[in-house]
This record gives structure tokens, C-alpha cells and sequence, in this order.
């Protein structure tokens, strides 16, 4: 039985439908991201989930329960939906305590019993009395996580539940959420702008635009798989082609012949709107001056350095090829060479081919 | 107003073209008139020196600048008249009400000319603009728009008060319309007057709306503005600045501190009954509460809708409540009267009444307090309530009503306090032999009992300084110490300086 399945759900707000027509079927205990830009729905999805938004129409049905249908409609107390909202909203008039047993019924030694349990789960024992305001941005997050799942809600959504945070803490605060959540096995969607964040938490992340899901799949077939151009552009950095011709599994590109993944080769023939794309680090870089190496011989495809955006642990190098077009490459560390040296581009694996226009 | 419609068509066109309908007007609109300039005189000279020059004792002058607020017209009125038995009229009236409502004024204005960012000035210094250039292009400009909505604000105050207008026997709407209802019982005269100090009263509420909507679209850019530094005036200017605050002081403060100090001193040889004092407080108390509660009933689910929605209907909703801003007292009382001894004899002169009159008046203050608290807490929070398995009312009462609970009490405490200085309405509906303490001054002041009441105006400036405290510790205040920034929401405006209407909370004594 699937923890979530909504079936062509359309929400808005009066005015042009915001959510047009979601189809989505979570497993049990399984933790998805939704991922868009702003303005893709992707909230609004997430509202109509908890019951604040009512639907216009299609259904959404939680642990086997139909709790927004065509006659139905079941108010947020009532979904057992637990939510993390942006920046926590903690309620300020209570203490810690007071906020993870704001929805707990029941004798209150079982409630302060599971207080303290949710505080050692979080790992903030003792704090049960501080206040929202004496916590840093990432205790107040973990006191929100606390909180939502206190009540043992069958769904938890969390609605960019780090984007409040600064960088250093949030990726911490992120490991601690993510091995904190596969402990409890409850079913969690994250919504999410940030596709570093989805792909590195998620065990599927669907891509929304527009409204509408674009493609759902694990974390490395959407970067590494992308269906669409849009999706390949919105989850990461591209090097995007012209193709002069093709031949079966090879196409004629700037870079020299580049072989086509086998599931994104094309029957149809190209046009002049077809394009091969790689991700930067699918591409590697040369300094001219070993051209007489032997091992690299004269292959690869002769170009000058534009400009490099150093990162540490990688960095990305802008190179202008012979015949105009510029490309992108990631290399780990530094390059090793600067803006103006000649240099020569090479291509490892296989690119994919798209002629769909962008949505 | 029915009542107007019901006496027939040409029965209203002879009152209205009476020419003592035409006198009426006249004489309120030079009241007016009067008054605004008045206002201007006082207080601009006293903002420019508060805000922008280095004058010694500032910060007591700003105090005495706001302090006329704390004390009702019509104690005011009274506290001249008993000092100098001899004045009456036009000129005495104008005076009066200058002194009592330049503050609405005054306070705006110093709050904007010391916000004003001081690189716009300078810029246009630099651009090639003289310092009187600057003033008239730039400085003024900006300012004015605060100015303008405490001038409409004095203006609307001036039309609809009683007290005053009546000590002095000046014939304005106010005195006219209850003159005629209590001599003569001369309906249809008295309601056609009411009906066209309304409309006067719309105009002018129109009128402040439109420039106070302008008005706040006067902040551009979010970076941190730089107020002008103050100026150093000469010796021979220091002298002159003191010696006009000073003596604006003594006008607005001095002379009621004076004469109700003789008058109070005075009082104690002559009657002063304790018994009655206890009934008129224990009658303001008991009226004024039922006033503000009803108030507090009518103003929540206002306030909720207008908060959380900004549907047209609701902005509907919410502007006919502020009607009660152009509302006269005189004509509430009026018009109650009407209603009661037409539909409900029994509720003619009942206290239910009252508060209901005090409840139509001072809605706009109770919606205001409360409207501001319920938007300042986060929308965020009651939805995580309800996905916590609270109902809607649960969570509203537990995190939204929570938090906001102090503003709404503030907006409830404000209208007891200033339905306890309302006076026609409560001389117009009041139950026979009910007194308050507004009532005991106003029969003492007409029989020219001066020093029996004395301690009853005593008593007023005491419950009136208590708003005027509050907006002082507002004025003060900080963003919440402590709460963390996301508790806090972006539409809150902590910094847009005082606004006129925000006085207006306070100050009102109608």
C-alpha cells in the first residue's frame, strides 16, 4: 500500500490553476523530494497535501484513507499529516517541551514521557524548557522535525526546511535529519528548490514544473538521465551542442564524434534544434603543450581558456573552441592552466540527445 | 437618518435652506478652518525644532509636545473658561481646540523630519539647490503628507466635538444639534443638521484616506537611512526656540495645571461629596466596559477577516466600520435616540444602549489594535496547529488569539478609556440619574460650578493620560527583544515613524 497516491490533482488559488494535474504514488517508509524552481507549484502541491488548500479537483488519498476527493475533504487535524515548516515556526509563547507536546492528547505522563523521548531523538536532551528564541536556527529546526513527529503522523512533509539555515549548518543539519528520519521510517516528502539537496536525500525525487511533475526517478537518473532538456538544465550544469550529423550511436559535434546513450538515441533524424548534452565533468582538459605526448596523441579538440571559477574541491573551466562554440569543464581540484593558454577538450562516456523544445 | 426622510421632502428643504442652517455651517467650517491654521502655527515651528535643531531640553519638550493629548478638549475648555469667566465665542473656541489638537500634528511631523534620510537633502544641496530650495523641493514635500493626515485628523476632531464648541456657546453643528434635540425636541431640524455634518465629516475621512494612502508611498529603498544631525542654533536663536516651546507649553499645559490647581484647592472648602464621586466613576467604569466589550465583539471577526484576507468584501466590511471615524458623537446620540424610541421603546435610555453608542464610535480603535496584533503572528504557525490535530477554533484560540492577545486587550482598554471622556452621546442616552464622570464636569461647567468640578476634570486628565502613557511606551518601543527573526512577520512595519492615524488611537476625546 502506497503512503501517498494522488491521482491528477489540480489545485489553485481562483485564478490560473497553480497544480495542474499531479500524478503521484509514494511507497511506505520511502523519503521523496519534490524539486522545482519558484512558481513551479511545487508549495501549493505541498498545501493541498496538509489539507490547507482545498483541491479543484482529482484526489489525494494518505495510507489507503481518500481525504480529498470530488465529495470529500478531510480537515489538516485530521490527515495525521505531520508538517516542518520553513524556518520552523515554532509557536514563541511555548517552551521546547511545550511545542513537541502541542499535538499530543492524552494523560500528560505519557506526553511528557514522549516529550523527552522526541528530545533524545532530536538530540537536544534537557532542553525541554529553553525557548524557540534561545535556540540556534538549527535546533529550532530539529524542535520543528521533533515536534511534527511526536504524534506519529503516517506522512511528514517538509517544506524547505533548510533554506532558513547558513551554509556550514545546513548540510549538517541535513545528514542529521536524513539518518535521524531513516531511524523512524516514517514516509517524508521534502519540498525543495535546492537540487543538491534533493539528490543527495532523496531515494526518488520528482521534478516539477509548471505545475506538473516532469520526471520521477532515483536521484542519479534525473542528473544522469534527464527525460527532458529542461529537467537536464534545472538539476545541474550542461555543455550543450549543436549536432552537424549522425550516424547510428555517433554524432558529428563541436567536440569531435560523441557516442549517444543507448536509451536517448532518436529515430526521428535531427534538426537544426537538436542537442547533445554532457555535464561538465564528463568532459576533460589538456594543456596544448603536451600535444607531442604520445599518449594523448591528437585527439581532442583544440580550443583557448576563457575564464575559470575556482571551487576547492573542483573547478570550472569556460574554454572557447576553434570553430566558436564554448563549452564548460569541471576537473577536481584546480586545472592547471589559465585564461588564454591553448588547450585541447576531450570527451569521456556518452551524451544524450534532445530536440524537445523547453519547458 | 431615516428620521430625516420620514418628516417629508419639503420639510427638509426648509430646514436645510434656513438661513440659520447656512450660519451653522459657516461658523463650523471657520472653526475648522481656524483650527487647522492654528495647528499649522503651532506645530510646525515646534516639529522643525524638535526634529532638526540642537535646542537644549529636547527630549522634556517633546514630552510637553504630546502631552495636550492627555487632556480631554473639553477639560481644557473648561479649565480656561474657569480662569477667564469672560471668554466666549468664535476666537475662544479656536484657541482652545488649536491648543488640544496641535499635537496630532506635531508628533507626526517631528517623526518625519527626523527620518527624512539626510542624503536626499544633501543631495540636493549638491545638485545646486539652495537650503530654501531644498526645503521647498525636497524637505517639505516629504514631510508634508504626515502634516496633512494629522491636519484632516485635527480637522474631523474639531467638527465633531462638543464640549468645547458648547462651553464657549459657539454655535457649531455639534452645539446646534443638541440645542435642538434637548430644547425643543425639534426632530426634523436637528436630524437634517446631523445628516449634513456627516457629510461633512465623510468628506473630510475621504479626504485623509486618500492622503494618508499617498502618503505611504513615500519610503523608497531598504538600506538604512541616516537622519539629518541637528543643528546648532546661536545663542540669540536658542533663546527664541526655548522661549516658543516654552511658551506653548504654558498655553497648552500651564494654564489647565493652573487653573484646575485653584479650582481643586477651591473645592475643598466649598462641596465636594465622595458618595458621588464613587457613582460617577463606578457609572463611567460600569458604561465604558460594556461599551468596549461590545466593541471587542463586533471588532475580532472584523479584525480576523481583515488580517488573514483582503478579499473586496472584507475591505468593505472594514471601511464601513472605520465610518465611525467620521461618526460625530452627537449624531450616534442622536440617531439612537431615534432608533430606540422608534423600534424599542424599552431600550430608550437603557445602558445597553449607550455602550452600543460607544461600541458604533470607537469600533475603528478596537479593529486597529486588534487587526495589527493578529498580522504580526505568522499564518504559518496556525496552519502547523491544525496539522498538529487541532480544529480551526482550537488553533486559533491556542497560537493566534495567544499572540495577539495583548494588542487586542490594548485595542479593548483603549476604547474603555475613551469611551469614559465621551460626552453627547452619553448626556443624549444616559439612563435618568446615571452620571460619569464626563457628565458631573459638563453639569458643573454649565451652572459655572467651577470649583465643584473640578476634581471630576482632575479625574478625566488622569483617565485620559493613560492611553497617552501607553503610545508613549509604543513610541519607545523596540523590535520584541528576543524573538527569533523568523517569528517575526515582513509586514510588520517597524519603522514607517509615527503616523497620524496611529495618534489618532489615542488622542480622541469626541
Amino acid at each position: 500500500m502506497s503512503a501517498l497516491a494522488l491521482d491528477d490533482l489540480v489545485v489553485g488559488y481562483g485564478g490560473p490553476e497553480v497544480v495542474r494535474g499531479v500524478s503521484l504514488d509514494v511507497p511506505d517508509r520511502e523519503f521523496w523530494a519534490i524539486l522545482g524552481a519558484s512558481g513551479s507549484g511545487k508549495t501549493t502541491l505541498l498545501r493541498a497535501i496538509a489539507g490547507y488548500l482545498r483541491p479543484t479537483s482529482g484526489s489525494i488519498t494518505v495510507a489507503g484513507e481518500l481525504v480529498a476527493g470530488p465529495h470529500t475533504f478531510v480537515p489538516p487535524e485530521k490527515r495525521r499529516i505531520g508538517v516542518v515548516p520553513q524556518e520552523g515556526a515554532l509557536f514563541p509563547h511555548l517552551d521546547v517541551a511545550g511545542n513537541i507536546a502541542f499535538g499530543l492528547s492524552g494523560n500528560k505522563k505519557t506526553a511528557r514521557a514522549r516529550v523527552e523521548q522526541m528530545l533524545e531523538m532530536v538530540d537536544l536532551p534537557g532542553l525541554g524548557n529553553a525557548r524557540p528564541h534561545e535556540l540556534s536556527g538549527g535546533q529550532q529546526q530539529r524542535v520543528a522535525l521533533a515536534r511534527a513527529l511526536a504524534p506519529e503522523p503516517t506522512l511528514l512533509l517538509l517544506d524547505e526546511p533548510f533554506s532558513s539555515l547558513d551554509a556550514a549548518l545546513r548540510s549538517e543539519v541535513r545528514t542529521q535529519v536524513r539518518a535521524l528520519l531513516r531511524e523512524v521510517g516514517t514516509t517524508t516528502i521534502l519540498v525543495t528548490h535546492d537540487q543538491e539537496e534533493a539528490l543527495s536525500l532523496a531515494d526518488q525525487v520528482a521534478v516539477m514544473a509548471n505545475g506538473r511533475i516532469q520526471q520521477v526517478g532515483a536521484p542519479w537518473s534525473i542528473y544522469e538521465a534527464p527525460t527532458s532538456l529542461g529537467v537536464a538544465r534545472f538539476v545541474g550544469d550542461l555543455v550543450e551542442l549543436p549536432v552537424q550529423t549522425i550516424d547510428g550511436a555517433m554524432a558529428q559535434t563541436p567536440l569531435g564524434v560523441v557516442p549517444v546513450a543507448e536509451d536517448a538515441r532518436t529515430e526521428a533524424g535531427i534538426t537544426t534544434d537538436t542537442r547533445l548534452v554532457l555535464r561538465p565533468e564528463q568532459l576533460v582538459l589538456v594543456a596544448d603543450r603536451q600535444v607531442g605526448d604520445a599518449t594523448s596523441g591528437e585527439r581532442g579538440t583544440h580550443g583557448v581558456v576563457q575564464s575559470i571559477s575556482y571551487h576547492g574541491h573542483d573547478s570550472l573551466t569556460t574554454v572557447r573552441l576553434d570553430d566558436g562554440a564554448v563549452v564548460a569543464v569541471r576537473a577536481p581540484g584546480g586545472s592547471g592552466v589559465a585564461p588564454g593558454d591553448a588547450v585541447r577538450v576531450m570527451v569521456t562516456g556518452s551524451g544524450r540527445l534532445f530536440t524537445d523544445p523547453v519547458v | 437618518m431615516v428620521r430625516t426622510f420620514d418628516a417629508g421632502w419639503a420639510s427638509i428643504a426648509s430646514s436645510l435652506w434656513r438661513e440659520r442652517t447656512l450660519d451653522t455651517t459657516v461658523t463650523s467650517l471657520v472653526l475648522v478652518i481656524g483650527v487647522v491654521m492654528g495647528c499649522l502655527i503651532l506645530a510646525v515651528p515646534t516639529a522643525w525644532l524638535l526634529a532638526r535643531t540642537a535646542i537644549p531640553g529636547r527630549p522634556f519638550f517633546l514630552v510637553t509636545a504630546a502631552l495636550p493629548l492627555a487632556v480631554p478638549s473639553y477639560v481644557m475648555a473648561y479649565a480656561w473658561i474657569a480662569e477667564f469667566p469672560g471668554m466666549s465665542g468664535l476666537w475662544a473656541a479656536i484657541l482652545v481646540m488649536s491648543l488640544a489638537t496641535f499635537p496630532y500634528v506635531a508628533i507626526p511631523l517631528t517623526a518625519a523630519l527626523s527620518t527624512i534620510d539626510a542624503g536626499q537633502e544633501e543631495a540636493a544641496r549638491s545638485l545646486g539647490l539652495g537650503p530654501l530650495a531644498t526645503a521647498r523641493r525636497v524637505t517639505i514635500p516629504m514631510a508634508w503628507p504626515a502634516a496633512a493626515a494629522g491636519l484632516l485628523l485635527a480637522a474631523l476632531y474639531t467638527l465633531s466635538e462638543f464640549g468645547t464648541v458648547a462651553i464657549f456657546r459657539v454655535d457649531a453643528f455639534t452645539r446646534v444639534i443638541y440645542t435642538a434635540y434637548r430644547a425643543s425636541f425639534d426632530r426634523t431640524s436637528a436630524a437634517v443638521l446631523s445628516l449634513l455634518l456627516v457629510v461633512l465629516a465623510l468628506l473630510l475621512v475621504v479626504i485623509e484616506a486618500r492622503v494618508r494612502g499617498r502618503a505611504q508611498r513615500w519610503r523608497i529603498g531598504s538600506g538604512v537611512s541616516r537622519p539629518a544631525p541637528r543643528q546648532q542654533l546661536s545663542p540669540g536663536a536658542t533663546a527664541a526656540g526655548l522661549t516658543w516651546l516654552i511658551g506653548v507649553a504654558l498655553l497648552a499645559l500651564g494654564v489647565p495645571a493652573w487653573s484646575l490647581t485653584r479650582r481643586l484647592l477651591e473645592s475643598r472648602q466649598t462641596d465636594f461629596d465622595v458618595a458621588e464621586m464613587i457613582s460617577a466613576i463606578a457609572g463611567s467604569i460600569s458604561a465604558s466596559a460594556s461599551g468596549a466589550a461590545i466593541a471587542l465583539a463586533l471588532a475580532l471577526p472584523i479584525a480576523i477577516l481583515a488580517a488573514r484576507y483582503t478579499s473586496r468584501l472584507v475591505k468593505g466590511i472594514e471601511g464601513a466600520a472605520f465610518l465611525g471615524h467620521a461618526l460625530p458623537g452627537v449624531v450616534v446620540g442622536l440617531s439612537l435616540v431615534f432608533l430606540t424610541l422608534a423600534v424599542l421603546p424599552a431600550a430608550y435610555q437603557t445602558l445597553i444602549t449607550l455602550a452600543f453608542a460607544y461600541a458604533v464610535l470607537f469600533l475603528p480603535k478596537a479593529i486597529g489594535a486588534s487587526r495589527s496584533s493578529i498580522e504580526a503572528v505568522p499564518p504559518a504557525l496556525e496552519s502547523t496547529a491544525r496539522s498538529l490535530g487541532r480544529g480551526p477554533l482550537r488553533a486559533w484560540f491556542t497560537v493566534t488569539g495567544r499572540l495577539a492577545w495583548p494588542g487586542i486587550a490594548a485595542g479593548a482598554l483603549l476604547v474603555l478609556l475613551t469611551a469614559m471622556k465621551e460626552l453627547p452621546a452619553t448626556l443624549m442616552l444616559r439612563p435618568t440619574g446615571f452620571d460619569t464622570l464626563a457628565t458631573e464636569l459638563w453639569t458643573r461647567t454649565e451652572v459655572e460650578a467651577f470649583g465643584s468640578a473640578a476634581p471630576y476634570a482632575l479625574a478625566m486628565i488622569l483617565l485620559a493620560s493613560v492611553p497617552a502613557w501607553l503610545m508613549g511606551r509604543w513610541l519607545a518601543r523596540t523590535p520584541e527583544v528576543g524573538t527569533p527573526y523568523s517569528m517575526r512577520n515582513p509586514r510588520a512595519r517597524h519603522d514607517e515613524g509615527v503616523r497620524a492615524d496611529e495618534i489618532a488611537y489615542v488622542g480622541d476625546a469626541r
